[in-house]
């Protein structure tokens, strides 16, 4: 209990009759880096959102780091979210973008622009702190959005198939980065995505997904993951 | 057969630009006119017209119309942004049938609530709300269901996703309105806002039926003028109005950067 970041014990989420969530059960150590890996409509997103707070469990419960997240709004959960159409606000440039979180927690001029250069130098983009997002590459915007979400330090990212919008190469070399900065800050990641290669590229663990139940979990690189097949593959 | 559409498109184009421009060209030659009687001859002009609008006569009912149309702009615009805020943002229980019902007074011909406006005012006893209050409560309705639908359409575009990054950053909901919703939105607020304006600006048929003699707009104060005379101090009236309404559109761009929307741009 002491080291779990996230535990998800039980929980479901009910549209009507749809069971998008059915009784999941995770329990995810701070400075994991895990992939939740399945089909798209499994129930992934939903998933992260109850996580997030947008969405609430139809039953089952969340703790972050220990503490009960039942009530508790998105905005005082400390949580960082990376969206996979990156969600950058348009009026901001790339360095009032990443400094918005530390704004809202009301912190110093001086500690936001030293967190602003920080966050942007651990993605590579301090050259283009005056740019407005309309004026950035698909990967210019999506080391925005991360280093947005890191700037002001959670405990724990969540990332909803950030890499999707991405061409193949870029694909590539985000995900060496994104795993850098992983490690550099030493938070926990759940990364989600539909892309097995991908998963397997970065993940310390990946939980397979299916029907909105956990139909697996393992290392990347164990024999019974390896040889597992992966269900309705997005390739 | 390229050409042949290219050519029509341009002399489609300068057929469109001139029917246009003409009156205003015609209405900026009359103004310069040197005799009293309107006549067209660009050799000789004079502006003694526009002196003769810095008369009382003039000055007083451009006053009132200007300062109605701030009234009424400012008015609108804050109404029609709690009115879409709760319709467009919120979506409270009901918003379509809600915004149908914002829209409906543009389907009451002018006529009609203006006389309904005079009855209502009268069976109430509000005599001496004739006249300038009367005025700011006839154009806010008049104008009202143009900035709601401006300012809703603005918060329709307003992308969810961006108040739930906002949150996930922290942010409360009345941060989230003040650093991302409102100035994401501003360009059709102050759209909304100068329709507002030059609605009012420009209108007679509701004021017709609420002015006062010394509480006349200047669109009424032109009629009444045409119906002894007709002398190029109407059609220097009319460009001075058309130059005022231009730099009061171009001071509400410059706030609202409405045209960064309209071009599909921002910054
Ligand atoms: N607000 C909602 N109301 C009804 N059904 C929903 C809602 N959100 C998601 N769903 C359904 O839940 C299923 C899983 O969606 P989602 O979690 O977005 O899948 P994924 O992210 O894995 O692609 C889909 O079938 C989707 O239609
Ligand atoms: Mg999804």
């Amino acid at each position: 209990m002491i080291n779990s970041d996230i535990e998800l014990i039980g929980l479901s989420k009910n549209y009507g009759a749809n069971k998008i969530v059915r009784d999941i059960d995770l329990d995810i150590p701070q400075g994991e880096f895990v992939s939740i890996l399945g089909p798209s409509g499994c129930g992934k997103t939903t998933t992260l959102n109850m996580i997030a707070g947008f969405t609430a469990p139809t039953s089952g419960q969340i703790r972050v780091r220990g503490h009960d997240q039942a009530g508790v709004p998105p905005e005082r959960r400390k949580i960082g979210l990376v969206f996979q159409n990156y969600a950058l606000f348009p009026h901001m440039t790339v360095g009032e973008n990443v400094a918005f979180g530390l704004k809202m927690q009301r912190k110093g001029r001086a500690e936001i622009d030293n967190q602003v250069e920080k966050s942007l130098r651990s993605v590579h983009l301090d050259h283009l702190k005056d740019r407005y997002p309309k004026e950035l590459s698909g990967g210019q915007q999506q080391r925005t959005a991360l280093a947005r979400a890191i700037a002001p330090k959670p405990s724990l990212l969540l990332l909803d198939e950030p890499l999707s919008n991405l061409d193949l190469k870029l694909r590539e070399a985000m995900r060496i980065e994104l795993k850098e900065v992983q490690q550099e800050l030493g938070i926990t990641f759940v990364y989600v995505t539909h892309d097995q290669e991908e998963a397997m590229a970065m993940s310390d663990r990946v939980v397979v997904m299916h029907e909105g139940i956990i139909a697996q979990v393992g290392s990347p690189r164990a024999e019974s993951y390896q040889s597992a097949s992966y269900p309705a593959a997005a390739k | 057969m390229n050409q042949v559409v290219s050519a029509l498109f341009w002399v489609s184009l300068v057929l469109v630009l001139t029917f246009i421009t003409l009156p205003l060209v015609v209405v900026m030659a009359a103004s310069l006119s040197p005799t009293a009687v309107v006549t067209l001859r660009p050799w000789e002009w004079t502006v003694q017209w526009y002196g003769d609008l810095w008369t009382a006569r003039w000055l007083d009912p451009f006053m009132l119309s200007a300062q109605l149309a701030l009234i009424v702009s400012i008015a609108s615009g804050v109404l029609g942004l709690l009115a879409a805020y709760v319709v467009a943002y919120e979506k409270c229980p009901g918003h379509a049938a809600i915004m149908s019902f914002l829209l409906s007074p543009l389907a009451v011909p002018q006529i009609v609530k203006g006389v309904a406006i005079v009855l209502f005012l009268s069976s109430a006893g509000l005599y001496n709300w004739l006249g300038t209050p009367g005025l700011i409560a006839a154009h806010i309705i008049l104008t009202l269901p143009f900035a709601v639908r401006m300012i809703a359409t603005a918060m329709f575009n307003f992308d969810k996703n961006l108040d739930r990054a906002g949150q996930s950053l922290g942010a409360s909901k009345m941060d989230r309105i003040r650093y991302l919703l409102l100035p994401i939105i501003k360009p059709g607020v102050f759209s909304g806002m100068t329709f507002a304006f030059i609605i009012s600006f420009n209108n007679i048929p509701l004021s017709v039926f609420l002015v006062r003699p010394g509480e006349t707009t200047l669109p009424i104060t032109v009629i009444n003028y045409i119906e002894y005379s007709l002398d190029p101090v109407l059609a220097a009236v009319n460009v001075a109005s058309l130059l005022f309404v231009l730099g009061v559109i171009f001071i509400f761009e410059k706030i609202g950067g409405f045209s960064a929307q309209i071009h599909g741009g921002s910054k």
